[in-house]
């Protein structure tokens, strides 16, 4: 079954919900870039989001826009891939146990403090009781649950997803980062991008995942095997499959970063920028890599 | 009294996050829960501990909770006669 890009929209250190960072992205200067926000009160209500944190804020407003562009209301899944979950929360519950001695707690920085309240908040907001599921594996989080709606799609199962990558980096993780030698000679940067995703060809499809592949620990002959059998099964050479430039040196790094990587691919193929077929590699510390395969609608 | 009042309305605004809103948009006399603020059950958590933290009242009997958080002038009241600060 086709799985098509319908709508995507980002929040990150480039301007938000916006592709003004095709013709004009924002150089980064610091190790670490928090993202731009976005006018969140058209989204929400001040009820509704006192008690968010930003990247649940980022997360809702991003799968919004998608939803509001796609026409999408109520996608059959809702995904999302996470490598830190709602860090800056977790920071602060923490810290609170540490200062108060593990008593009077906020129970508000505990609710928000755990990973599946993303997705969670996500499907409150657009009263979505559809599956529902949070992958958090570090560097292919976010692969992990593309695969998770893709191999849903191949199964009949669902029509429609809403796929999201959401990430935070707050000063005192990534100063424990870079003590650590885990961040070296990079920005780090923040994540939201959703995604929705359907089986039917649409005059605005952005793009088609044509496949999504995990690898755990391959060797380079295993690497190259993989990329040959999914190009010959998909009967597209594997010399059509081009790779292009990463987009990190503009939207930073993340754990979730590959999410970018795919956003921007799909804004290019929509707009004739890139050639046909598009092959995104991730490999994450050595260990594990994904293979997006995409082509142009 | 006037000082406490003006007080526990920051420390509100803070603990529960609410944006835009300023002391003087608060009636102390309102009622904090359904109408007035318009505060929920998690809220109810929140404004314990912040008795707690900031007064060092510690809430034994549930069954006061609903008069004593009435609104911002009875927590106030309820500071006032119990804190050991």
């Amino acid at each position: 079954m086709p799985v098509y890009i319908q709508s995507a929209a980002q929040i990150s250190v480039q301007n938000p919900l916006c592709d003004d960072w095709l013709i004009d992205p924002i150089a980064l200067h610091l190790p670490l870039q928090r993202a731009i926000e976005a006018d969140y009160k058209r989204f929400l209500d001040p009820i509704a989001s006192r008690r968010m944190g930003r990247i649940l804020k980022r997360a809702i407003a991003t799968a919004v826009t998608v939803v509001e562009n796609s026409g999408i209301e109520q996608p059959d899944a809702i995904l999302v891939g996470t490598g830190l979950g709602c860090i800056e929360n977790t920071e602060k519950f923490l810290l609170a146990m540490l200062q108060d001695g593990e008593t009077l707690l906020s129970p508000t920085y505990f609710i928000n403090s755990t990973h599946n309240t993303i997705s969670s908040h996500i499907a409150i907001h657009l009263a979505c009781h559809a599956y529902n599921s949070t992958y958090v594996h570090l560097g292919i989080s976010f692969e992990s649950a593309l695969l998770d709606a893709f191999m849903q799609f191949q199964l009949g199962r669902i029509r429609s997803a809403l796929v999201g990558a959401h990430d935070e980096m707050v000063p005192l993780y990534f100063s424990l980062l870079e003590k650590a030698g885990f961040w070296e000679g990079k920005t780090a940067a923040e994540t939201a991008v959703s995604f929705m995703l359907s089986d039917e060809k649409k005059e605005n499809s952005m793009a088609e995942i044509k496949e999504v592949v995990l690898l755990h620990r391959p060797s380079e002959e295993r690497l190259m095997q993989a990329i040959e059998q999914t190009a010959s099964r998909l009967g597209i050479p594997k010399e059509k499959w081009i790779i292009p430039p990463s987009v990190k040196p503009i939207f930073g790094e993340s754990f979730t970063n590959q999410a970018f990587e795919l956003y921007a691919a799909a804004v290019k193929l929509q707009r004739g920028l890139l050639d046909d077929y598009v092959l995104l590699v991730n490999n994450y510390k050595g260990t594990e890599t994904s293979l997006l395969f995409l082509s142009k609608c | 009294m006037e000082q406490l009042i003006l007080d526990l309305k920051k420390q509100i605004i803070e603990v529960l996050n609410l944006e835009d809103i300023t002391p003087e948009d608060i009636d102390e006399n309102a009622p904090l829960f359904v109408e007035g603020l318009g505060l929920d059950s998690i809220d109810a958590l929140e404004l314990i501990v912040l008795m707690e933290k900031q007064y060092g009242i510690k809430l034994e009997d549930p069954g006061k909770s609903k008069d004593i958080f009435r609104s911002i002038a009875t927590m106030a009241e309820y500071i006032q006669a119990n804190s050991s600060r």
